[in-house]
């Protein structure tokens, strides 16, 4: 069940929003507005819409937000370029890859602390010059398991190598998960990412003998409940959440070496006379009581510095405090760049090799 | 009595087919030139280039993904017409109350969506599956074989679900055919086999041939049924525009695989129409 925060008051929004007269003036006047939010759907829909939207409608009477789900980050792309001239999106949620390739095409507009005081609690990560969007979520890369299969939680990424679960690993790493994957192997081979991927590829080799699906379809966790599958790479805030509904058979676990957090980005992408209001909502998201909210609930990690997490919910989400200090955080800018080049050489030298 | 046609003038002919034409050039005719623009899109500039079809050409990689889309599509030609063809035989000369019933039930299996027949296949193959818990309980094998998450897993759900194409493809051409041919050759000495091999299959070519043909268009476009049951292994044509379109994002790399996919259309349209000529004409 998701829990809709109750600590954001309407007096906080507005507070952010002293900077903002104009637009101030423009929604006392008309006292209807209308803001137009698209993203990712499923769970991940169901809990920006209790956490983020519920509270910002609450705190902002006469605002309206609709959320447009899209299926994935191409639909997202595809409808700001096809919308280029008449803009019907207000704010886009994307991963981090797409937030870069909209800023490139022209899609998005550039976030200033003048208009987001929010900002200035965002570490360098979660903002940076390849995209204009900022950070609103990480979602760590992370093992899910059928714990009815392995009693004993597996411990590292090593594991997806487990002749014992010959054709029972599920490896979907044909998209952003093996992008992230290969920098974690890579590191845990004494390598860093941006100098020589090989020993993450050799790694990743290692492990295809034993590999069921590289496709896992319809998803892995899906396929985990099914016990269709034992083990396999998934993302850590869908695989908590639906642990805490499936206590007895799905897991997800971040292995002792660390992870990779993917980066869900909010972008600004409204028409001038919705600006204000759309960047008056990214304020609104990205407080840390919205942010420690999201993460209590979605288990996706929090991107604001003055966000403190209960111990338990941060173990599910960044694993063990030893593990925690072991996350990575990718140049986003220079991955992106690779992003295809090292899809094709996994489809090529890892999955068909 | 003589019936006379009267032929109607030409701009009411224009007239009627006005409406098909314009549906047709809305539908596939626009959208396919936006899809061959697309392919032409340049990476830098404003210059429509052919850099997607130079990189798709240069790539030893995509010449083996067209090659395993062929070959994918020929397999599930030459395991379905076979299959396809004794049903719609069957059904063809059947004379009994039932038969409208069983041809129904023959193409009952399209009402089903592709994916939810795709799904029981994968119900069957699976590891826990039907297939391995039967040789398991037979003591047959000692552990689950992966059947599913590859090409053959991929062809039997292909085979299963082009099935019904392939029996009305044949179905409506035999249907055609005039029996009392068998039966004049019957009454000419000739025996059953000989009635099979000299005259009923050489004049069924022309439904073999359309069938063949529908199934491995159906085939080598067929998205879903790779993606499902693949396990990523399974690398063709329609998996790669997918990949490209939705993970790589390059849509005119996409473009310029479809209008590929197109072209091989193409070619297997043409090489069908030559080939009926030659039967059509030979007989």
């Amino acid at each position: 069940m998701l829990i809709a925060p109750h600590f954001t008051t309407r007096r906080k929004v507005l507070g952010g929003l002293a900077t903002l007269p104009a637009w101030r003036h423009a929604w006392a006047a008309n006292g209807n507005l209308e803001l137009s939010v698209a993203g990712f759907h499923g769970p991940f829909q169901k809990a920006f819409q209790a956490i983020v939207i519920n509270s910002f409608e609450r705190a902002m009477p006469g605002v309206r937000v609709t959320y447009r789900p899209t299926i994935n980050s191409a639909q997202l792309l595809a409808a700001l370029r096809l919308e280029r001239e008449a803009p019907q999106i207000d704010v886009a949620i994307a991963d981090v890859s797409v937030a870069i390739l909209a800023k490139q095409e022209g899609l998005t507009s550039i976030l200033r602390e003048e208009e987001i005081p929010s900002l200035r609690d965002i570490p360098g990560w979660g903002r940076f010059d390849a995209m204009n969007g900022v950070a609103f979520s990480r979602d760590n890369l992370s093992l899910i398991y059928d714990s009815r299969v392995l009693t004993r939680p597996p411990e590292s990424w090593h594991d997806l190598g487990r002749p014992d679960l010959t054709d029972q690993i599920a490896l979907p790493v044909e998209d952003t998960r093996g992008v992230v994957l290969l920098p974690i192997l890579t590191r845990m081979a004494g390598e860093d990412y941006r100098q020589n991927i090989e020993p993450g590829l050799a790694l990743m080799r290692q492990f295809a003998p034993y590999v069921a699906t590289w496709n896992a379809q319809p998803d892995i966790y899906t396929l985990t409940l099914a016990q269709t599958i034992a083990l396999g790479v998934g993302w850590n805030g869908r695989g908590q959440m639906l642990a805490r509904d499936n206590p007895d058979t799905l897991r997800a676990v971040v292995p002792s070496e660390g992870s990779v957090a993917q980066i869900n980005t909010l972008n600004l992408t409204a028409p001038p006379q919705r600006t204000r209001l759309a960047q008056a909502f990214i304020e609104h998201a990205l407080s840390p009581e919205v942010q420690t909210a999201f993460a209590k609930v979605a288990f996706y990690g929090p991107v604001n510095r003055q966000v403190v997490l209960s111990a338990e919910t941060s173990e599910a989400i960044f694993g063990r405090p030893e593990t925690a200090r072991r996350e990575m955080h990718l140049d986003w800018g220079f991955v992106s760049q690779h992003y295809n080049s090292w899809i094709r050489r996994i489809q090529r030298e890892v999955i068909s090799g | 009595m003589k019936v006379s046609v009267r032929k109607q003038p030409p701009w009411l002919q224009a007239l009627l087919i006005l409406p098909g034409v314009a549906a047709l050039v809305v539908t596939f005719v626009f959208p396919l030139l936006w899809l061959a623009r697309t392919s032409l899109e340049p990476t830098t500039g404003h210059t429509l280039s052919l850099h997607a079809y130079v990189r798709l050409f240069e790539d030893s990689f995509y010449w083996w993904v067209i090659g395993r889309t062929i070959v994918i599509g020929l397999l599930c030609v030459v395991i379905t017409v076979p299959m396809a063809f004794p049903v719609a035989l069957f059904l063809a000369r059947s004379q009994s109350r039932w038969r409208g019933t069983l041809t129904a039930l023959a193409i009952a299996p399209l009402l089903t969506s592709t994916v939810i027949r795709t799904y029981g296949w994968m119900v069957i193959l699976g590891r826990h599956g039907l297939i391995n818990t039967t040789l398991l309980w037979a003591h047959i094998l000692a552990q689950p074989t992966r059947l599913d998450n590859g090409p053959f897993a991929t062809v039997v759900a292909l085979v299963e679900i082009l099935l019904p194409y392939g029996i009305i493809s044949i179905l409506s051409h035999l249907s055609r055919l005039d029996a009392e041919l068998e039966q004049a050759a019957s009454l000419l000495g000739a025996s059953r086999l000989q009635v099979f091999w000299r005259i009923l299959l050489p004049l069924s070519v022309p439904g073999l041939m359309t069938a063949s043909l529908l199934v491995f268009v159906l085939a080598i476009s067929s998205l879903v049924t790779p993606q499902l049951m693949g396990g990523g292994r399974v690398f063709v044509l329609a998996t790669e525009i997918f990949n490209q379109t939705t993970i790589a994002l390059d849509w005119s790399f996409a473009g310029a695989l479809s209008i590929t996919l197109l072209g091989f259309f193409g070619i297997f349209v043409a090489l069908y129409q030559r080939i009926i000529q030659r039967v059509e004409s030979q007989s």
